[in-house]
């Protein structure tokens, strides 16, 4: 999503991290879990704290992120 | 950035599938080879090893970028997963001298009365085949391509 939001695209974002872009696509379904040196560079591109991009638990869906910050669906 | 890392080869577009299917069945050709008889032993192991030497000729063009590369030319998850399929690919060929020790012992005894096993060449063959084999086998199966790639 954050990738999508700055209209970048996987080779580009594998460019600025010094990755193949396999590898982008493997962080991206979760199928593969970065070293804190490759989390750290993801940050630093990003310019967010790299909690905001990796936790230990799923994060919520974007429509639910949506109804809680709108108090939910208006029916 | 290293050009290995920014343009991956662009033989991984063959699929590892029937790759891996003919490296594999070309080994368990030789294998069967030694329990035939002549005259189908040498045409089964002549076919077991034509379709292993181009399956792996394949192979090794499919895999080339994470196998052939040093470390610092590779990402870290590259690494991970070459080791881990090197790691899994040894662990396999014990499995396999395992069971050639099985069929040794076997065959000698009561039960085989040496006479299971028809050429001891074509086993011992075989697990060449599949040592020189396995780890590009395991490897190019773990390999998979990005949609969008």
């Amino acid at each position: 999503v954050l990738r999508a939001e700055r209209s970048m695209s996987r080779a580009e974002l594998a460019e600025l991290i010094e990755v193949n872009p396999q590898t982008v696509g493997s962080l991206e379904r979760g199928d593969y879990f970065p070293s804190l040196d490759l989390a750290l560079r993801l940050s630093e591109v990003f310019g967010l704290p790299v909690e905001a991009l990796f936790s230990r638990t799923p994060f919520a869906p974007l429509s639910e992120q949506v109804y809680r910050s709108s108090g939910g669906p208006h029916a | 950035m290293p050009e290995a890392v920014r343009a991956p080869a662009p033989a991984r577009a063959v699929a590892a599938v029937p790759l891996v299917a003919l490296t594999t069945g070309g080994c368990l050709a030789v294998v069967v080879s030694a329990f035939l008889t002549e005259p189908a032993a040498p045409v089964a192991a002549l076919a077991g090893l034509t379709g292993w030497a181009v399956g792996l000729l394949l192979l090794r063009r499919r895999v080339e970028h994470a196998a052939d590369l040093p470390d610092d030319q590779l990402d870290e998850r590259e690494v991970g997963v070459r080791d881990r399929s090197y790691l899994h690919a040894y662990q396999a060929l014990g499995g396999a001298l395992a069971l050639l020790l099985f069929v040794t012992v076997v065959d000698e005894s009561s039960l085989g009365d040496g006479e299971v096993v028809q050429s001891w060449t074509y086993l011992v063959l075989a697990l060449l085949l599949l040592a020189l084999a396995l780890p590009s086998v395991v490897l190019a199966a773990r390999q998979r391509r990005t949609p969008g790639d």
